[in-house]
């Protein structure tokens, strides 16, 4: 196989060539998974989890079947989200709009940025805000 | 002093003034859950001087910054090299591409659970998973950086016969540099996330370790200073990477 610096190449080999890596890194997991090498809880095999996908749909696991819990995660994810590019996108408006808003907020954003959002869990733990508001909270941190 | 330097100034004074007027003088912020500038004072002095959570303070930070220097560049030494051969070659590209789309939208913190249990709770768990919070970023920046270097380049330097080797370290590499520096730099953020993350799970030392304590002792002000701690290591990291990209491309000089 030639590595011919950025020739483009026919849309059937694309898909050819897509096709023989994703088979060839399915067979490695199966190949893997079946051969025993690796306990099955460590590894378990594409058909399994797959398997185990279609039994989560109706069945529960930890309480909520796995539609339940996507709910759940989504309607999370929803409200940081909403809300960090609500509040950002007006922010974000004003500070290009007025030139003394920037320079007052920009070193605050500044000192804040480097933050690592998941080091804001431990405050949202220890009872900042009441239930969801707190994953909300470090959601739309920065 | 710059009017805008003098502003930033100003607004972080006036932000610490605050902060302490309301929780030391009014007490309008309750100090269980958040701590006055008397509280990060003592626990940044305990956890310098005494120790806290099996270690003093630099114990804490050396272990951290190993864990992502260990992840981050574990992950760069492959994902460069991949990156450019999937600019490169447009087979690699359709070879390889499905199945990193299948990695790549997998949030990093979303292998947790499986680090830890292939590699259990000591320190390859966590380089694992900073190992992929790094690696999509720096693949994806330098596939596009070589992606988008303008054919008449690459052109220009075959026909010149430039040798395979030349094309590559002199024409390819620093063409797609910014780009990787990119990628380099969304690398580094995402493994102080992460790293932060995974020593949160369960570890014997680092800072993610002082927050957990922090948190289940209701320790606000020890709280306070591993975040400050993250930032600071975070913001220098950050800033040596910088430092190397102005070498790197003294050709560019590109003011963030």
């Amino acid at each position: 196989m030639r590595l011919d610096p950025r020739l483009p190449i026919a849309r059937s080999e694309t898909v050819m060539l897509g096709g023989v890596g994703l088979l060839a890194f399915l067979g490695l997991w199966s190949g893997i998974a079946a051969s025993g090498y690796v306990p099955r809880s460590f590894l378990p095999a594409p058909w399994e989890m797959i398997a185990r996908f279609a039994h989560l749909l109706t069945n529960s696991f930890a309480g909520f079947t796995l539609p339940q819990h996507l709910a759940s995660s989504l309607g999370r994810y929803g409200m940081g989200f909403g809300l960090a590019i609500a509040i950002g996108i007006l922010l974000g408006l004003m500070m290009g709009w007025f030139r003394w808003l920037d320079d007052v907020v920009t070193p605050i954003f500044d000192a804040l940025r480097f933050i690592a959002p998941i080091a804001w869990v431990p405050f949202a733990m220890i009872g900042w805000w009441a239930s969801d508001l707190r994953i909300v909270r470090h959601e739309s941190g920065d | 002093m710059s009017r805008r330097s003098l502003i930033g100034l100003a607004t972080i004074g006036v932000l610490l003034a605050t902060w302490y007027v309301l929780t030391m003088v009014t007490g309008t912020i309750d100090t269980g859950r958040f701590p006055s500038p008397d509280d990060v004072w003592l626990a940044a002095k305990q956890v310098v001087i005494k120790g806290y959570a099996n270690g003093r303070l630099h114990i804490h930070i050396l272990h951290s910054l190993r864990l992502v220097a260990m992840g981050f560049l574990f992950a760069i030494s492959l994902g460069v090299p991949l990156g450019l051969l999937m600019g490169w070659s447009s087979r690699a590209e359709a070879l390889i591409n499905p199945i990193f789309l299948l990695v790549r939208p997998v949030p990093p913190l979303a292998w947790i659970p499986l680090a830890i249990l292939w590699l259990g709770l000591g320190d390859s768990a966590k380089v694992m998973v900073i190992f992929f919070a790094a690696f999509v970023p720096t693949v994806i920046n330098t596939h596009a950086g070589v992606r988008n270097i303008s054919s008449p380049i690459i052109e220009a330097a075959r026909m010149l016969g430039t040798p395979r080797a030349a094309l590559v370290l002199e024409v390819l590499v620093p063409a797609a540099l910014p780009s990787i520096f990119t990628g380099l730099r969304l690398a580094l953020q995402a493994s102080w996330t992460t790293l932060v993350a995974a020593e949160l799970v369960g570890a014997i030392a680092g800072l993610g370790r002082i927050l957990n304590v922090a948190q289940q002792d209701l320790y606000p002000g020890m709280i306070l200073v591993a975040m400050i701690w993250v930032a600071i290591l975070g913001w220098s990291t950050t800033r040596l990477l910088e430092a190397i990209e102005e070498r790197a491309l003294p050709w560019l000089v590109v003011r963030r």
